[in-house]
């Protein structure tokens, strides 16, 4: 047997359900000004409380480095770091007149930020090459089905190398062969699989739903 | 009845049995010698006062007062921790069972005599040490025997991989040389994105949204500079948003290189004085917030395809402008079948969507870009070869070892 408070939570929860569900019908509606007017004040709502949600996350970041500081844990440096450099972007945005766009943030983004992202991005190459070492081979069940596949993608996407192996005359078939392909059973197992998983997600609403009343 | 002492514990077994009954040592030595065969009638009343007999620890009451090695313990070695009560047994009165092994530990204490273990050569006789190496040399595992895994696969060895990687990456971007032959296919998309674009009139409102971030923007800038530089050239405005936080910080960037390196084609033509790129926190959810602005035109700049479908779904439902994806390789074939649909009036993407959009602008370029674009070309080109062999090699090993891998 359900408790109270139990019940009142999953009525809540229904409630908040249905008006979202409403609100979201709501902005769909192109024909009425009450439902246009409606729609922006709610995602400007949405906005503004995704911004709150950005700034409470700094503040626990910010708290939860200090407290390492303090206690002298592991790495405690790394957390010191951290907090320098927030505090320098944070101060150099604000202060500054220029705002977001002043030179000690671009230059951070510039040395730091950027190359940063990109170098690790790009580390992924070596990682995809041992996986295509290890996995794409005509020894493995199903390998030399993934191998063909791997082999046309890539040399119809990078006909240069089509051209270096010899394959450069037919590569107009290849294509074509390559965007069948794509078109037939790789889009309709891609199809399936979406439509499966949007028709599985919304039975598993209305059960909830129906569950929760 | 004869019975055998045990060499090990000296515990009395029966004549013929196998293993000792109290600590389980090998009795089949050929030297358990026969001396060690006393009548039971003679020991019995000594070594068993229990009705169990030999095995007196199947007594219900027993509670291994006859441990005599646990009793012997110097009581000073272990300064005032009195030894352990011997546990009593769960099970008892069933055949077979072995005594209940006690383990007890002393605290380790420097300058005591614990700190040198005594050698074993000086308890034991020569008989007992070959006793006790053969024991040790014999598999303590009985029943099934387990085959260690046998596979015919190369093995895997990063630090190979890794440097062959490197160098293809390396060749081309040290020694540069020429591109392979080789012209890149035109995809259907390319040249319905260019049209949708060159139709817009002048001061046309264009949404763009700039879903990459540094991390995808060796690939994605290739692509993002020629549209971009087309919409300059159209006179549009420009409307630019990011869910990234370091979207605007890209497309800054990307808005400075294109002033600093624009084209001979664009010099004359005025372009938006100020270009404004809104972070808009809240992810997808904030999406929908862009459906009331009334643009021509939508192009999203996307290293993956969700972000085309998240644009498809929430906005373009609701201002109806007409969609540009402009995106990695990668994201190409997901997209597709919205193209298909005339849900996106063009894709561009990889460096060959790259290629034929600037083959198709057909505007002078500026000195910087054909090099780079070549060089990048040409990393890729021979990337994508290095893989291709590593590829093989990994065949290669396969079938030199004639074997064939499961999973």
């Amino acid at each position: 047997m359900r408790r109270p408070a139990s019940v009142r939570t999953n009525r809540l929860f229904v409630v908040s359900l249905l008006t979202a569900l409403i609100f979201v019908g709501i902005t769909r509606v192109d024909d009425a000004p009450e439902a246009i007017s409606l729609r922006e004040i709610g995602f400007e709502w949405a906005i503004l409380l995704a911004g709150v949600a950005l700034l409470l996350g700094v503040v626990n970041v910010v708290w939860l480095h200090i407290r390492r500081i303090l206690l002298g844990q592991r790495d405690w440096m790394l957390s010191l770091a951290l907090l320098a450099v927030l505090t320098a972007v944070i101060g150099a945005g604000l202060l500054s007149p220029a705002g977001i766009v002043n030179p000690l943030l671009d230059w951070i983004f510039d040395a730091l930020i950027a190359p940063g992202q990109a170098a690790l991005y790009a580390l992924l190459v070596f990682f995809m090459a041992a996986a295509a070492f290890q996995h794409l081979r005509v020894g493995r069940r199903g390998g030399a089905w993934m191998l063909l596949g791997f082999l046309l993608v890539l040399l119809v996407q990078t006909p240069f190398d089509g051209a270096a192996l010899g394959v450069g005359e037919t590569m107009d078939r290849l294509a074509d062969v390559t965007r069948w392909f794509l078109d037939a059973p790789v889009m309709a197992a891609l199809r399936g699989a979406l439509l499966g998983g949007g028709l599985a997600l919304l039975v598993t609403g209305i059960r909830l739903l129906l569950r929760r009343i | 009845m004869a019975t055998l002492l045990c060499p090990h514990c000296g515990a009395p077994n029966r004549v013929g049995a196998n293993f000792c009954n109290r600590c389980g040592a090998n009795l089949r030595t050929p030297d358990g010698d026969v001396g060690r065969v006393a009548d039971a009638s003679a020991t019995a009343g000594a070594q068993s006062p229990s009705a169990a007999g030999e095995q007196p620890w199947l007594d219900p009451g027993f509670l291994g007062e006859d441990d005599a090695p646990f009793e012997e313990e110097d009581p000073d070695v272990g300064g005032e921790m009195t030894p352990p009560r011997p546990a009593s047994r769960l099970v008892s009165g069933v055949q077979g069972l072995l005594e209940p092994l006690r383990i007890a530990a002393l605290p380790e204490e420097h300058g005591t005599s614990f700190s040198s273990p005594i050698p074993a050569e000086s308890l034991l006789n020569a008989t007992q040490m070959r006793q006790v190496r053969q024991w040790m040399a014999e598999e303590t595992l009985v029943g099934v025997e387990v085959q260690p895994a046998v596979t015919q696969a190369p093995r895997l060895w990063l630090p190979w991989i890794f440097l062959l990687m490197g160098m293809g990456v390396l060749f081309p971007l040290l020694l540069r040389p020429s591109p392979l032959p080789g012209e890149p296919i035109r995809w259907e998309g390319v040249e319905s994105g260019f049209q949708a674009i060159e139709a817009l009139p002048s001061g046309a409102l264009v949404q763009v949204l700039w879903a990459y971030d540094p991390a995808t923007a060796g690939e994605m800038e290739m692509l993002a500079a020629p549209v971009l530089r087309h919409l300059q050239r159209r006179q549009t405005v420009l409307d630019i948003i990011s869910l990234l936080p370091n979207g605007p910080a890209t497309a800054r960037r990307l808005f400075a290189s294109l002033a600093e390196a624009r084209s001979s084609d664009l010099s004359g033509i005025p372009v938006q004085p100020t270009i404004d790129v809104r972070f808009l926190p809240g992810g997808v959810v904030a999406l929908p917030s862009l459906g009331s602005v009334r643009s021509r035109l939508a192009v999203v700049l996307a290293a993956q395809p969700e972000d085309v479908q998240h644009w498809l779904e929430q906005v373009a439902p609701l201002n109806r402008a007409p969609v540009v994806a402009v995106t990695a390789a990668g994201a190409d074939p997901p997209l597709r079948p919205y193209l298909q649909s005339g849900q996106l009036v063009g894709l561009v993407s990889g460096f060959d969507g790259a290629y034929h959009y600037v083959r198709l602008l057909d505007e002078t370029p500026s000195a910087f870009e054909p090099s780079r674009m070549r060089l990048q070309f040409a990393v890729q080109q021979y990337g994508a070869l290095t893989i291709v062999l590593i590829v093989a090699l990994g065949n290669l090993a396969l079938l030199l070892r004639g074997g064939r891998e499961h999973g």
